[in-house]
């Protein structure tokens, strides 16, 4: 009798559960969201459901104009559910954002941001300051800011956040008065320089030695003499250089010195606008005491008059043949450069990094 | 004399003796194997399952037997693990009643059978994605403690989530 009983509390019991353990549930639920099919009615079924799906919902909301308004809404009602919150991209929220919906979001999502990318507009002081409180920041990209952006502030906030690695500055104007009173964010691995960002910057910022990623883009204050003199003090550090066109206040062999200023990249990008046909010539490529690193090379043109005529592909094949490139695996280059691929030279450059596992890609 | 086996026994007792290759796909036998036999197999060596059933041991055992030569990525990470399509065979492999499907999955987890395991749950995942909360109470008998007045607020405060 009593093993009959036994029998029937286990099957009473039996009828309560799950037909799935929940670990294997938690596999199916994370299949469903790299598809994009984790909705929120998933949260519905049950308060274990609510618990577990939550996360998901929330760690990288998908935000555009049409939901952006019900996302700060839930946000600002419910004060526990931005410490889900692990990315914020606001790149698709245009005219709609508001500076004191997008520093409520910060406000709310403090604990576990790591990642922001602020919107176009509605970056103005309220979210700057908010962005001091988010601790775990590690990305912030306000490229896209196109209103003029307090530097002094910027810095204020993100002084202290010791997670930071990767800024990128914005393509606004900017507006600063003591350069030289600048702090840093400590551990700052990744800097993009655009926008407003002048030469007097460049020269009297004193740059964390920790950065190893540099790029420039869209910098039309900058200047040779700025653009050096940054070089000149950081250059050893770089491992990843980028410049890309427009720099118009650069001259058109300003990246000429990049090799020599910057012996231990890894990786380069230039635009050849700015450099001269003896880009890759020794005087401006010598051989180093070991080994010169650089293993990735991309070559951009504007595609403006004479830009196709600059580079010339065998000086870069005498440069790998004379072995001061000898870790350069692979070149991704637009056509614009005029390259021919079937031309000598080209096929020696083609042989040459195929030999060395890589190659090189001709594109757009 | 003939190569040892591995017998591996149902909960019913029932007996499935297969080629070590067949076994090894299942990491759990693998590696009672490899720790009991540091020499290799010299004879046949049996491995009880008693909570796997006859009929599941003998599905879970066809996919080894097709899969005996076939290498998994276990290098990939979990999210290229997750993200690749189910592949033809194993869709039509899975074709079976869903109370099969799901004995399956658990039977490949408990074995550590990871990339039937993953199968199964593509399959499941399938075939749940366009189910009403209701239906998906039904496929995985969750029992709904939510009062109809936090589930209405649920759906409220999460909306904005839908429109993706």
């Amino acid at each position: 009798m009593a093993k009959e009983e036994e029998i029937i509390r286990i099957r009473n019991e039996e009828k309560h559960m799950m037909k799935l353990p929940l670990e294997i549930i938690v596999h199916i639920l994370d299949i469903l969201y790299l598809q994009g099919k984790l909705k929120p009615k998933f949260l519905r079924l049950s308060k274990l459901f609510y618990t577990v799906v939550l996360p998901y919902i929330y760690s990288r909301p998908t935000l555009k104009a049409t939901n952006f308004f019900a996302f700060v809404d839930t946000m600002s009602n419910n004060k526990t559910i931005g410490n889900h919150v692990q990315e914020l991209d606001l790149s698709y929220i245009i005219q709609s954002g508001k500076n004191a919906f997008v520093a409520k979001l910060l406000k709310r999502s403090k604990k576990n941001l790591e990642l922001f990318v602020a919107p176009q507009t509605s970056f103005g002081l309220g979210p700057l300051l908010a962005l001091k409180n988010c601790k775990n920041l590690k990305v912030l990209d306000l490229r896209l800011v196109s209103e003029t952006l307090n530097l002094q502030e910027l810095f204020n906030s993100i002084s202290t956040l010791k997670h930071l690695t990767h800024l990128s500055f914005p393509r606004s104007s900017i507006d600063i008065k003591e350069i030289d009173a600048i702090s840093w964010p400590p551990n700052l691995s990744y800097l993009r320089i655009s926008g407003g960002i002048s030469d007097e910057f460049l020269t009297n910022t004193q740059f964390p030695q920790s950065i190893t990623q540099l790029e420039f883009a869209h910098c039309p204050a900058i200047k040779e003499a700025g653009f050096h003199d940054m070089l000149i003090k950081h250059g050893r550090n770089l491992k990843t250089l980028k410049v890309q066109y427009p720099m118009p206040g650069i001259k058109n062999n300003s990246l000429d010195y990049v090799f020599s200023f910057c012996p231990n990249l890894l990786v380069l990008e230039i635009a050849v606008d700015y450099c001269s046909s003896s880009f890759f010539d020794e005087e401006n490529l010598p051989p180093l005491s070991y080994p010169r690193p650089l293993r990735t090379l991309y070559i951009d043109s504007s595609g403006m008059l004479g830009t196709s005529t600059k580079l010339d592909p065998i000086d870069l094949a005498v440069a790998l043949s004379e072995e001061r490139l000898p870790m350069l695996k692979n070149i991704q280059c637009t056509a614009k450069l005029g390259w021919d691929p079937k031309s000598e030279y080209v096929s020696f450059i083609v042989d040459e990094l195929d030999q060395r596992g890589g190659g090189i890609y001709i594109g757009y | 004399m003939s190569s040892p086996k591995v017998i591996i026994i149902s909960s019913e007792d029932e007996r499935f003796p297969v080629d070590p290759k067949v076994a090894e796909k299942s990491v759990l036998i693998k590696n009672m194997i490899n720790d009991l036999n540091p020499d290799g197999l010299t004879e046949d060596f049996e491995i009880p399952t008693p909570n796997v059933r006859a009929n599941v041991l003998s599905k879970v055992l066809e996919w080894c037997e097709h899969h005996k030569n076939t290498t998994f990525h276990e290098e990939e990470d979990d999210d290229t693990k997750k993200t690749t399509p189910v592949e033809e065979w194993d869709k039509n492999f899975l074709k079976v009643d869903q109370e099969m499907l799901y004995d399956i999955i658990m039977a490949a987890n408990y074995l550590n059978i990871t990339p039937l395991m993953i199968s199964g749950c593509k399959v499941v995942a399938e075939m749940i994605k366009s189910k009403s909360p209701e239906e998906l109470r039904k496929t995985f008998n969750i029992v709904n403690d939510f009062t109809p007045e936090e589930e209405a607020a649920i759906r409220r405060e999460n909306e904005w989530a839908e429109d993706r």
